[in-house]
């Protein structure tokens, strides 16, 4: 089979099991709409790893399968996909991810009576996901960009007789709507600068564009505002946790693993774009600091497992967006990577915990499920040392290349994202000692039936507990070895700076991580391996009482934006449509009245006067006749 | 080739032929009248050649003595609205069904002699022709709604009538007065008229008169205030085609125009598109917080004719064809929200958006239509509603991108009031009459699935529509660069 063999391949069967499941997802079996819904990953990273293996020096194309629509005088606007080596990453994380988590879905959804509708989703959500990684143009991307935020809100309203899902999910579509008009006028503004939406074209045309020129800082400020919606940064990021309303799976794959790493993915493939832009960067890589620090200190005091999940995503996000930030586009992928893997292991885990409890989500009714549930704590454990950066594990690498690149450009960067370091180590072992060590602090009733998952469950939970182990060696730093794989295979696709920090650095920062770990993991096992219900309640003070409600964001944002819009639409509504703009339409109505009751007397009911005022008529016509005016 | 005068009198016809038969045939012979319509606008559709020119002509001599003649013919602009007004009306027809047993006759007689005024109107090939049937197209829905309305509609038809006379007045002494300033002896249709060189003073003056004329009957605001109460008062399957189609006149007329007054729209420019800008944002708040369902799609409704508006008034190649798009699938879009809504009520007898919550559940596939429209609603990619809004978004930017800005908020309230509709009336918890509420009819579904195909059918394969809309836009453009 031939390249563009394969791109249909990885292209359609997620749109084909979409129709399936969605036109007739009510007349088939369950096993059959699962078994549909894997088809199209599978086939997708079938194909994938049969480009990679038949191609593995693959050259940039483009393929156009049809002219979608023209802008403006003859600017055709294709539905065209582009390959390389950045392409093919995503597409190995996404179809691969993708299936395992479908493969999971089929056992954590199996009593659901939505079944069939969620396998469509999640398909329909692949194919949005794969049009954003694949799109040539920025509006196909923009096409795939907006519709994984569709599939977004569908899955999270996914349950949709709950209102308060229902408000999550239009919280998540609206906020990423805000940055999606971002997105879309920087794409007009390159449009109308470059004349062109395809991307390569756009980057062929920089030549003699000066660094920080107007129009492009303006440009990449405002398709990173639609990163910040997107990718959950400041001051967008409140949407995410919220997110964690929809089911499991649907966390781990839109939620971490894939669609939140759109905005990161974005930026990459614009690298050229963004390296003319240092002032933009620089506030690209602020924002990534302050998003890690301020999630990560909220994740500090959450008490159900998903929302901890949440805040550490939106942190690890901001980690990859300190990255891009410094130019490490590298960097940010290889993180991207390495995060699909462990957030996604993470996540399962807690949704193998959720459904061994009959959907219990809150640490404070869990502890001692290690001897319940062996496997997932094991995967669990290994995803908390992947995140927390614990050599070997793959976050170590990907997390410490993060730290000497933002080291190598700005000191206080790194020291910000150091801190949140400490955090994420605070509150994923915190995490994870509450929940498996200890006594049970649930009722009796569940403890008695707590079980461990099905098979089905745990194969996608082994998968990903190994590629979290191994995932790192991807990318060894120089001191280890002279091959960062993924640094050499994404050379073409994106235009990185060079970030070179001592050898003294790296292991002095190896040297502080091991301990400081080793010390956070023992003081973190005495306090909460052994914590009762009561403690969790404890902390009243003012700081965790803000962290625990999030500094308030949701009710900021609610006084400054959607409160004062709300009334004044109310107002508008209410008294301006009435008394403002009705006034002119009803003074014509009431000089009618008016009017109607001074010539009442013209109808008097005398016929001779009517009479006379017809002669009157025609007279006044016949003269206007003759005169032809 | 077929004259366009089929189109005209072929609905007439069948008309007749509903007054002859028997009552319970009337819905039936006006499906049939409309369907046959549609069929022979699609066989001249398939021999339409493109380009500038007229195809399909017919006239007759009206008022000699000014050298008007009644004119029709087929061009590029008319095209889409045409289309238009053929697909709607049958869907319109189809919503009645329900209702069939409480029409009498004359109701469908009324609907033929509306399908052939919208064609006439959309097909007039020159300014008086034009009025007339812009007149001509109001009186049968007038009519529909007065005799099927609410309870409270004769109030909503007052106001809709004072502002509608209002508008008819400035639009005919606009005319007039057009007609004053040109040599009356050559024969009068649109290419003649453009061709009229007037200097800006005279211009501006027509196009005041003819833009408050329009404004009111799309309506943009502020002309507005009549919508809200007639499209919530009115018989619904007359709403759906007021909505659709009769809403497109008054942006059609500014099209139609372009040419007359194009130097006076380039004068204006900025105010008549912060006009439309803030017409977008107002309506769209006001939608945000309306609890009732009707009211709801009519300012959306307003939003989106006023971004079709500042489309139009950014006179550039995207932003007008943008608008002529938009028109189309705006039409689609909210024939198909209100035959949910239309579908909604009949059962629930409440047009209150928290009125129906649960449906879904019992009611999956009217759910699944209702989404697919409502993402025709906000535009999203890939649907119709996104290519109009892309274009004429960009269109705006190429003037100023704060303008664009301003006006692209829009793609975020209209997901907020749009969602906030669907979710409440159509999730949550089972509304405590939800047992009793029978399941669409095929006549309703039938519609919805054609509406909802056509939505995502434009969205995936707009391109030969645009080309069409770059024709019937380009004389403009022309103009304006021989302007510059």
């Amino acid at each position: 089979m031939n390249f563009e063999g394969y791109i249909h391949l990885i292209l359609w069967p997620t749109l084909i099991g979409f129709l399936i499941n969605g036109i007739f997802g009510s007349k088939l079996s369950r096993k059959m709409s699962g078994v549909i819904a894997c088809i199209g990953p599978l086939t997708g990273l079938l194909a994938t790893s049969m480009i990679y293996l038949t191609q593995p020096l693959l050259e940039a194309k483009t393929v156009i399968i049809y002219n979608w629509f023209t802008i403006g005088l003859g600017n055709p606007v294709n539905f065209s996909v582009y390959f390389d080596h950045l392409t093919v990453l995503m597409l190995f994380i996404i179809t691969g991810v993708g299936s395992l988590i479908h493969i999971y879905s089929i056992g954590y959804m199996k009593d659901d009576p939505g079944f069939s509708r969620f396998f469509a989703y999640l398909n329909l959500f692949l194919f949005s996901m794969i049009l954003l990684v694949t799109g040539s143009n920025l509006v196909l991307l923009f096409a795939g960009w907006e519709g994984v935020g569709l599939c977004s809100f569908l899955l999270i309203g996914f349950w949709f007789k709950n209102t308060e899902y229902n408000k999550a999910a239009r919280k998540a579509f609206v906020m990423n709507r805000i940055g999606d008009l971002g997105f879309i006028l920087g794409v007009f503004l390159l449009a109308l600068k470059f004349n062109s939406i395809e991307i390569v074209k756009i980057q062929e045309s920089f030549g003699e564009i000066a660094k920080n020129d107007p129009t492009i800082v303006l440009i990449t400020l405002l398709l990173f505002l639609g990163v910040c919606g997107k990718s959950a940064q400041i001051p967008l990021f409140t949407w995410l946790p919220d997110a964690m309303a929809g089911p499991t799976p649907v966390s781990a794959l839109i939620h971490a693993a894939t669609m939140v790493t759109a905005g990161i993915y974005l930026v990459a493939r614009m690298s050229i774009l963004f390296n003319l832009a240092p002032f933009t960067l620089n506030i690209i890589m602020w924002t990534g600091v302050i998003t890690a620090i301020v999630s990560a200190s909220i994740a500090l005091k959450q008490n159900d497992i998903k929302k901890v999940l949440a805040y550490s995503t939106v942190s690890q996000l901001g980690y990859m967006a300190s990255a891009l930030g410094v130019a490490a586009y590298t960097t940010a992928i290889f993180h991207v990577m390495t995060h699909a893997f462990f957030k996604a292991l993470l996540f399962l885990a807690a949704g193998s915990v959720i459904h061994g409890l009959q959907g219990e989500q809150d640490i404070k009714n869990m502890g001692g499920l290690k001897s319940k549930m062996k496997v997932s704590q094991i995967v669990f454990l290994i995803g908390t040392l992947a995140i927390v950066g614990c050599p070997p594990f793959a976050g170590f690498f990907s997390k410490d290349e993060i730290l000497a690149s933002v080291y190598s450009w700005s000191f206080w960067g790194f020291v910000v994202l150091a801190f949140s370091s400490v955090f994420t180590a605070w509150y994923m072992f915190r995490l994870y000692f509450s929940t498996f060590h200890g006594n049970y602090r649930g009722t009796q009733h569940t403890w008695e039936h707590a079980h461990e998952s099905p098979w089905i469950i745990l194969f996608p939970l082994l998968v990903l507990a190994f590629l979290s182990i191994i995932g790192g060696f991807a990318g060894m730093p120089e001191i280890l070895s002279h091959h960062h794989l993924v640094k050499e295979y994404l050379k073409f696709s994106m235009v990185d700076h060079t970030h070179t920090v001592s050898h003294l650095f790296e292991y002095s920062l190896w040297g502080i991580t091991v301990v400081a770990l080793l010390i956070i993991g023992i003081l973190s096992y005495r306090k909460y391996s052994t914590i009762k219900k009561e403690d969790f309640e404890k902390e009243e003070d003012i700081i965790s009482k803000i962290l625990a409600n999030k500094y308030y964001l949701d009710e900021i944002y609610s006084i400054i934006f959607s409160r004062p819009l709300k009334s004044l639409g109310s107002w508008f509504k209410n008294v301006f449509e009435r008394n403002g703009i009705d006034i002119y339409v009803k003074a014509p109505g009431a000089l009618l009245n008016k009017a109607s009751l001074e010539l009442k007397p013209l109808q008097s009911g005398n016929i001779s006067w009517y009479m006379i005022s017809i002669l009157l008529g025609f007279l006044a016509f016949a003269i206007l006749f003759i005169f032809k005016f | 080739m077929l004259s366009i005068i089929y189109l005209i009198l072929v609905p007439l016809i069948f008309g007749l032929l509903i007054i002859l038969f028997k009552n319970k045939w009337s819905s039936g012979i006006a499906l049939a009248g409309s369907a046959i319509n549609l069929f022979l606008f699609f066989f001249m559709l398939s021999q339409y050649n493109g380009g500038l020119r007229i195809e399909n002509q017919f006239s007759i001599p009206w008022i000699p003595e000014l050298n008007v003649d009644l004119h029709f013919g087929l061009d590029a602009l008319g095209i889409f609205m045409i289309l238009l007004s053929s697909l709607i009306l049958p869907v319109g027809i189809l919503a009645s069904i329900k209702y069939s047993k409480f029409r009498r006759k004359s109701y469908y007689v009324l609907m033929m002699i509306g399908l052939t005024s919208l064609i006439g109107f959309f097909s007039a090939q020159n300014d008086l022709t034009f009025y007339v049937f812009f007149e001509l197209a109001l009186i049968p829905f007038y009519f529909m709604v007065l005799m099927y309305g609410g309870s409270d509609r004769k109030r909503a038809l007052f106001k809709f009538f004072l502002y509608t006379v209002f508008g008819s007045f400035l639009m005919l002494a606009s005319i007039i007065y057009f007609r004053s300033l040109i040599n009356i002896g050559a024969t009068s249709d649109w290419s003649i008229l453009y061709g009229v060189e007037l200097n800006l003073k005279s211009q501006t003056w027509i196009m005041l008169g003819l833009l408050i004329a329009f404004a009111i009957k799309s309506p943009l605001f502020p002309f507005h205030t009549w919508q809200a109460d007639l499209y919530s008062e009115g018989d619904r399957p007359a709403i759906i085609i007021i909505a659709a189609v009769l809403s497109k006149m008054g942006v059609f007329g500014i099209l139609r125009f372009f040419n007359i007054f194009e130097n006076a729209i380039l004068q204006y420019q900025t105010p008549l598109i912060v006009l439309s800008i803030i017409g977008i944002i107002y309506a769209a708040l006001i939608a945000w917080r309306q609890s009732s369902m009707t009211r709801l799609l009519a300012y959306s409704s307003l939003s989106h004719m006023g971004m079709i508006a500042a489309g139009i008034f950014s006179a550039s190649v995207s932003g007008l064809q943008g608008s002529l798009f938009q028109m189309l699938s705006h039409g689609l879009v909210i024939a198909g929200l209100f035959m949910v809504v239309d579908s909604i009520m009949s059962r629930t007898n409440n047009s209150s958006i928290y009125g129906s919550s649960g449906i879904a559940t019992s009611q999956p596939r009217l759910a699944t239509y209702f989404f697919i429209l409502c993402l025709g609603s906000v535009g999203l990619p890939l649907t119709s509603g996104f290519i109009g809004e892309f274009d004429i978004l960009l269109g705006l930017s190429s003037i100023n991108w704060i303008l664009a800005l301003v006006a692209g908020t829009s793609i975020i309230l209209s997901a907020i009031y749009i969602f906030r509709f669907y979710q409440k009336s159509m999730f949550g918890d089972n509304h405590p009459e939800n047992k009793s509420w029978t399941a669409i009819t095929l006549n309703e579904e039938y519609v919805l699935i054609i509406l909802s195909i056509l939505v995502i059918i434009l969205g995936f394969f707009p391109a030969s529509w645009l080309e069409l809309a770059d024709q019937a836009t380009s004389t403009f453009v022309q103009l304006k660069s021989k302007i510059q």
